[in-house]
């Protein structure tokens, strides 16, 4: 299904009638793609009866889950994970309680933390925010599953980062499931939500982890939604952004370059900060 | 070799097993001042992040960049798809990166980045698809071809492996098949 600009228009301002369907604020290059995708699956191949569908909540159900991005990989970019241990970690404020994954569409970077944090001691420091579009991502998510065809991957990375072999160790594999042991995901907090922002008022968030999300968003929202992000951080809290990535250039100034390759910045205390506003 | 008086926006260029020697010995004879943004799309391995941008840029005349997300194509240089990404072109003449499922096999998949800009550039793209061992980037040849955009093949006799040539020659007759050597030459007769 080849989809014009005009059609993706239509049909993102009528899925932005369900709270949980807003993607008026995506690219419309991946929209293009993702809905092509999805028009494909659900064997759709006019613009009206896929907004008619839109009423049924199974439907919208399996749209959201389609419009979902599926990290393929636990310890993507095993150089980044050896910052955020070696760099980061012991340098988050003592007030921090909180590391915040907004807007994830799978486990596998959650899992990825998780991880790291076990094996720095600091898993029980922190409670770990993330939220998810999509019911479906949420069910695995909190159950700890990770998709079994990229298992091998996932190790390799882990070894690429580790060079060890215990890896197996933190999975329970059963019937043909992945999933990561309970004590490695006591401390998740996951909400469905299709909110890039929200979070617990309460929260003392010392790291934001918010990685290969932003790419699929439009200039404007992107930087509007990094600037929400900051004032949530802490003074001396981390922001980590994917390695492909430039936040503009306002908010770049603002912060502190941590790692310029691994894209790992940290929010300045008030007594040395300049609006970036 | 024709006389050229076509005019490019952008020259977009694919390739796989064998086409970094081909595009090193490209990019080392082309003019200094060509100006169109030419962009790469190539197989590489996904947990490599370093040493490609480098190694074409050792002999390239003009500028080797790995984009960020969001970056404006510019004049006189050269972008690579990074490894673990695909590269889409956008309208407003941006690049869009995306770790979207892979495709063929493969991220970067060079048929997305084709199509992507067949899609914005129409009959003002030149795509050229170079040496690679699989059918990854002939559908996205095509659609710049469907496009009216012009359309160069690797002649599958001075291939490494002549599978992704093949298969594109399978789809469509392109506006050339030429040597390196000839791909050059041609490159460097376009006005700037």
């Amino acid at each position: 299904m080849n989809l014009g600009i005009n059609e993706i228009k239509e049909i993102t301002k009528a899925m932005a009638l369900y709270p949980e369907m807003d993607y008026s604020n995506f690219l419309i290059s991946f929209l293009k793609r993702r809905l092509s995708l999805i028009f494909d699956k659900l064997k759709i191949r006019k613009v009206d009866l896929f907004i008619e569908s839109l009423s049924d909540e199974t439907v919208r159900r399996t749209i959201t889950d389609y419009m979902c991005v599926e990290v393929t990989e636990m310890f993507r970019d095993p150089a980044f994970w050896r910052s955020i241990r070696s760099n980061i970690l012991d340098k988050i404020p003592d007030k921090a309680d909180t590391i915040w994954l907004p807007h994830i569409s799978t486990g596998e970077e959650l899992f990825s933390l998780s991880v790291i944090l076990h094996e720095s001691e600091k898993l029980s420091a922190f409670k770990i925010e993330c939220n998810t579009p999509s019911k479906t991502k949420y069910s695995e998510i909190i159950t700890g599953k990770i998709n079994p065809k990229h298992f091998d991957l996932n190790q390799t990375n882990y070894k690429r980062l580790e060079n060890k072999e215990l890896f197996k160790d933190y999975f329970n594999s059963k019937n043909g499931e992945v999933s990561i042991k309970e004590e490695l995901r006591n401390n998740i907090k996951c909400n469905v939500s299709n909110s890039f922002t929200n979070i617990d008022s309460e929260a003392n968030v010392g790291l934001i982890i918010f990685r290969n999300i932003a790419i699929y968003l439009n200039h404007k929202t992107t930087e509007e939604i990094y600037k929400e992000l900051i004032d949530k951080l802490m003074p001396g809290g981390f922001l980590a952004i994917g390695i492909k990535e430039e936040l503009p250039q306002s908010i770049k100034d603002y912060l502190i370059e941590i790692d310029s390759s691994e894209k790992i910045y940290k929010k300045p205390q008030p007594k040395q900060s300049n609006s970036y506003a | 070799m024709p006389n050229n008086n076509h005019y490019f926006k952008a020259i977009v260029m694919g390739g796989s097993a064998g086409s970094f020697s081909v595009i090193s010995n490209i990019l080392s004879k082309i003019r200094p001042d060509f100006k169109p943004p030419i962009i790469l799309s190539l197989h590489r391995l996904k947990h490599v992040r370093s040493g490609l941008v480098e190694g074409l840029s050792l002999k390239s005349k003009i500028k080797v960049i790995e984009p960020n997300d969001k970056e404006k194509l510019s004049y006189n240089n050269v972008y690579l798809a990074p490894s673990n990404y695909h590269l889409f072109i956008e309208i407003d003449g941006s690049i869009s990166l995306s770790t979207e499922e892979s495709y063929n096999h493969s991220r970067p998949s060079i048929d997305y980045t084709l199509s992507s800009a067949a899609y914005v550039y129409r009959d003002k793209i030149l795509g050229i698809l170079l040496t690679g061992a699989n059918k990854d980037g002939a559908k996205g040849l095509k659609d710049i071809h469907d496009k009216r955009g012009f359309t160069i093949i690797q002649d599958p006799s001075t291939c490494d492996i002549d599978t992704m040539p093949k298969e594109a020659l399978k789809l469509f007759k392109p506006n050339k098949v030429f040597s390196p050597d000839q791909i050059v030459e041609f490159l460097n007769s376009l006005p700037q």
